[in-house]
């Protein structure tokens, strides 16, 4: 695979990953996040920070609270709102690793490009709240210009001072995939030089309230993607950063390749309003997106991050979709879902799917499938405990939600030489 | 939607005839075009009346009339009057991108309804259908809703959500393809183009639907207001001399993005080329611009389009004393000598400020504009600021070919975007 691959793309268009960056409900760095993952221990827990009375879904997969000074002791960034701080948190780890102190590209030819499904909504919640428990006036200006969606990217931008192109996506849960497409077409067609591309999504009581009052969450308060008695997701947070960059770039300063983005794929089912299509029609077209643009057939992909989150519908389609797109090799590959152990963390998933992939890939583990209960009757070959460990060259990562929008992403491994 | 594929298509070039931009030039096999424009704006439903609106100087700004605004430090705006259908179980906001994109698919001629992986759609929008009163967030929203919503409401409390209206697009029109909503605060509209623009030149897709709206929302009423970025005037006066702020306005519009060769082959209407795009961040204030960033946008979407070439300029001129000079900067620093005489004009004043629309629905007024052979007036401006020392377009429309026309839209963050249109014959 590799060979041919080399010997018909250019370093110059093939696009890397050399510093990745999160806080995930298993607290700040991507080292506690790949350990749980491996593992298998959940990060869902009965919600303790706020009130979940009256609620059939009591149960979420929250941020831990940390402190903050830690990581930075500035008025500023104490004061910034949860979404920026975690960003920023993951941006510093994901841009250390990838030495970005020595750096040679211009500031205007770092870009940073976001995705989220939520966006602000914590900061929007207390404008509303002040608008309407007082005053209008009573507003706090700082806080309002914190709402835009673009705010985070914003702060990322001036805290390092990247001048390249910013861009705040919000357009579902696969924006975090979305984003990764528009920083890989932008790297390789020589636009940018670098791009921190990442997303962020938090999780408020409002939210809590909406989802559980619209019958999304689990009622059982368990998530088990791909599971008999699944009964509705279990919502996670968090946000996750990645630095991409061409490998010609990334080898000519020596730098440590995680892994290769080779291909991405878009798609929306088209088919109703907040419904999935049965057969997952879009998820299938952007896993084949993906395969192609990297140029790997669907028999070389060595393990399937899987988007499922313990829903009736849409864990079903992405099945059907995986056999549609795998065939009769769909039996033979490793499929897992994370969302078993993480809940559902809407944008910010796509990332820690892709992170759990990259990890797998340079360290050859396959993310443990936690399911408490029993299988859904499929082809597919699901990751459990007892699952055999080898190889992973290559992996394909899925992105999934009832709003329709699709992604997948097709990783590939990179030697180091 | 079927158009040719994108390969064998470029061969078939010469056929469809021999095409000149307006001012002689020789169009480029793979120039990306505008095959449908549609817009709902506080002047005017539809692109004539929009178009007379521009062209007669008409004001959008009155007294707020879809809520009661009486708590706010500033209670004028320039709203859109189209009405949503009354059983609509949607948002506003949705109905009315639902509505320009019906517009604009017609116009163009594609036939939609099937699943097409083909096409794409890209929502510039911040709000959508989140809620815009605290009426309905009271009603809707917890912690004020203390029980399970009504039946009735579930379409709508969905709606609320950041990318259901991007999800009726695509459900209603059958596209499958990349769905984005670009949510840059008030550049987004221009980055929509921008994508839609390196979407069709790599051939991604077939052809891109752009949407952009943003109805007025108390949120951002009161926050412009602290922010003291609101008029106390009736109106802003962009570039004036006594400028004190911008007004909130919103609007809907939609534009269908391809390459040359499909819109000629369906017979399409071709309304401008999309000649550059550039992106750029300031990377220095939240709310402050620089206009180093600006100029960078500027001199990336003219690419190897001379300044001089330039017939006019659609300004972001929001009205607010920064902005405008910052904006003011960057212009004399892209155009040197030739600066404050290329006529400039700024809708803001007349439409109000859309926010996240306001990218899309201005550059639909500028290409209108374009080709009504106009350049529209900045209204309210008696005396151009000196500092700014620009060819403002005041008082009423001015006759002016526009072959080339830069249109520039920044936003908080430091965010700016700016897109260069071109005529074709």
């Amino acid at each position: 695979m590799t060979s041919t691959r080399e010997a018909v793309t250019s370093d110059k268009t093939r696009i890397v990953v050399t510093g990745m960056g999160m806080v995930s409900p298993y607290g700040a760095g991507v080292v506690p996040f790949l350990e749980a993952i491996r593992s298998g221990e959940g990060a869902v827990k009965e919600i303790a920070d706020f009130e979940c009375t009256n609620l059939r879904c009591t149960s979420g997969a929250r941020v831990p609270a940390m402190a903050m000074e830690k990581f930075d002791n500035t008025g500023t960034f104490r004061r910034a709102p949860r979404a920026t701080q975690y960003s920023i948190i993951a941006t510093d780890e994901a841009l250390r690793q990838a030495e970005h102190e020595s750096w040679a590209y211009a500031s205007e030819r770092i870009g940073v490009f976001l995705g989220t499904y939520r966006g602000m909504t914590e900061v929007s919640e207390q404008i509303w709240s002040k608008l309407i428990d007082s005053e209008p006036r009573f507003v706090p200006a700082l806080l309002f210009q914190e709402t835009v969606t673009n705010a985070v990217a914003s702060a990322i931008s001036i805290r390092w001072g990247f001048r390249g192109t910013n861009y705040a996506i919000s357009s579902g849960n696969s924006s975090g995939f979305q984003v990764l497409h528009l920083a890989v077409e932008a790297l390789r067609e020589g636009r940018l030089d670098a791009i921190v591309a990442g997303t962020f999504d938090l999780f408020t009581q409002a939210n809590q309230h909406d989802m559980d009052d619209l019958g999304m969450l689990s009622a059982t308060n368990v998530s088990t993607p791909f599971g008999v008695k699944r009964d509705g997701f279990i919502m996670g947070e968090g946000a996750a950063v990645v630095v991409l960059e061409t490998l010609a770039n990334a080898r000519a300063r020596g730098a440590t390749v995680l892994a290769e983005i080779a291909g991405l794929g878009l798609a929306h089912d088209a088919y109703g309003f907040a419904r999935n299509h049965p057969e997952g029609r879009g998820l299938a077209t952007a896993m084949r997106k993906a395969l192609a643009r990297a140029d790997v057939a669907a028999a070389e992909i060595d393990y399937i991050g899987a988007a499922a989150n313990s829903t009736v519908s849409l864990d079903r389609a992405e099945m059907v979709a995986i056999e549609a797109v795998f065939g009769q090799t769909a039996p033979g590959v490793p499929v897992s879902s994370i969302k078993g152990l993480t809940g559902e963390a809407m944008a910010a998933s796509d990332l820690f799917n892709l992170i759990a992939c990259i990890g797998a890939i340079r360290d050859s583990f396959i993310p443990l499938h936690s399911a408490s209960d029993e299988l859904d009757a499929c082809s597919l070959n699901l990751a459990g405990q007892d699952h055999e460990q080898r190889e992973i060259r290559t992996a394909l990562a899925n992105s999934y939600s009832y709003f329709g929008g699709n992604a997948g992403a097709a990783l590939l491994r990179v030697c180091n030489n | 939607m079927r158009v040719p594929v994108r390969g064998p298509a470029r061969v078939c070039y010469a056929p469809f005839g021999h095409l000149q931009s307006a001012s002689g030039q020789k169009v480029n096999a793979g120039a990306v075009v505008i095959s449908a424009l549609a817009a709902l704006t506080p002047i005017g439903n539809g692109c004539a009346e929009f178009t007379r609106g521009l062209r007669e100087g008409r004001d959008g700004v009155r007294p707020i009339a879809g809520f009661d605004a009486s708590r706010h430090r500033i209670q004028r705006a320039a709203e859109v009057t189209w009405q949503a259908p009354e059983d609509s179980p949607y948002s506003r906001a949705t109905e009315m991108a639902l509505a320009v994109t019906r517009d604009a698919v017609a116009e163009a001629r594609l036939t939609m309804g099937r699943y097409d992986p083909r096409i794409g759609v890209i929502l510039a929008s911040n709000q959508a259908g989140m809620y815009p009163t605290a009426p309905e967030y009271r009603e809707l929203s917890h912690p004020y809703r203390t029980t399970a919503f009504e039946a009735s409401r579930t379409a709508r409390v969905l709606d609320g959500a950041p990318t259901a209206t991007l999800d009726l697009i695509m459900t209603t029109l059958g596209a499958a393809g990349p769905s984005l909503n670009i949510s840059t605060a008030c550049s987004a509209g221009l980055h929509a183009l921008g994508m839609a623009y390196q979407m069709v030149q790599r051939g991604e897709v077939d052809a891109v639907v752009i949407v952009a709206v943003e109805v007025l929302t108390e949120a951002a009423l009161a926050g412009f207001g602290v922010l003291r970025a609101l008029t106390h005037g009736a109106g802003p006066r962009p570039f004036d001399v006594s400028r004190d702020g911008t007004i909130l306005g919103e609007g809907a519009a939609a534009m269908i993005v391809e390459p040359i060769y499909s819109a000629r082959y369906r017979n399409a209407p071709i309304h401008a080329e999309i000649a550059g795009y550039g992106s750029s961040t300031d990377a220095v204030h939240m709310t402050r611009p620089d206009s180093a960033g600006s100029v960078r946008a500027m001199r990336d979407a003219l690419g190897k389009t001379h300044p001089d070439e330039i017939d006019w300029i659609k300004a972001h001129g929001t009205g607010t004393p920064a902005n405008d000079s910052a904006e003011a900067t960057a212009i004399h620093e892209v155009f040197g000598a030739r600066a404050s005489s290329i006529p400039v004009t700024s809708m803001k004043a007349t439409l109000g400020h859309s926010l996240g629309a306001s990218g899309v629905v201005e550059a639909v007024g500028t290409i209108l504009s374009m080709k009504g052979g106009f350049v529209p007036p900045t209204l309210n401006v008696t005396s151009v600021d000196p500092a700014c020392d620009l060819d403002v377009v005041a008082g009423e429309a001015r006759q002016q070919a526009g072959v080339n026309v830069l249109a520039n839209a920044f936003g908080f963050g430091g965010n700016n975007a700016s897109i260069l249109f071109r005529s074709l014959n």
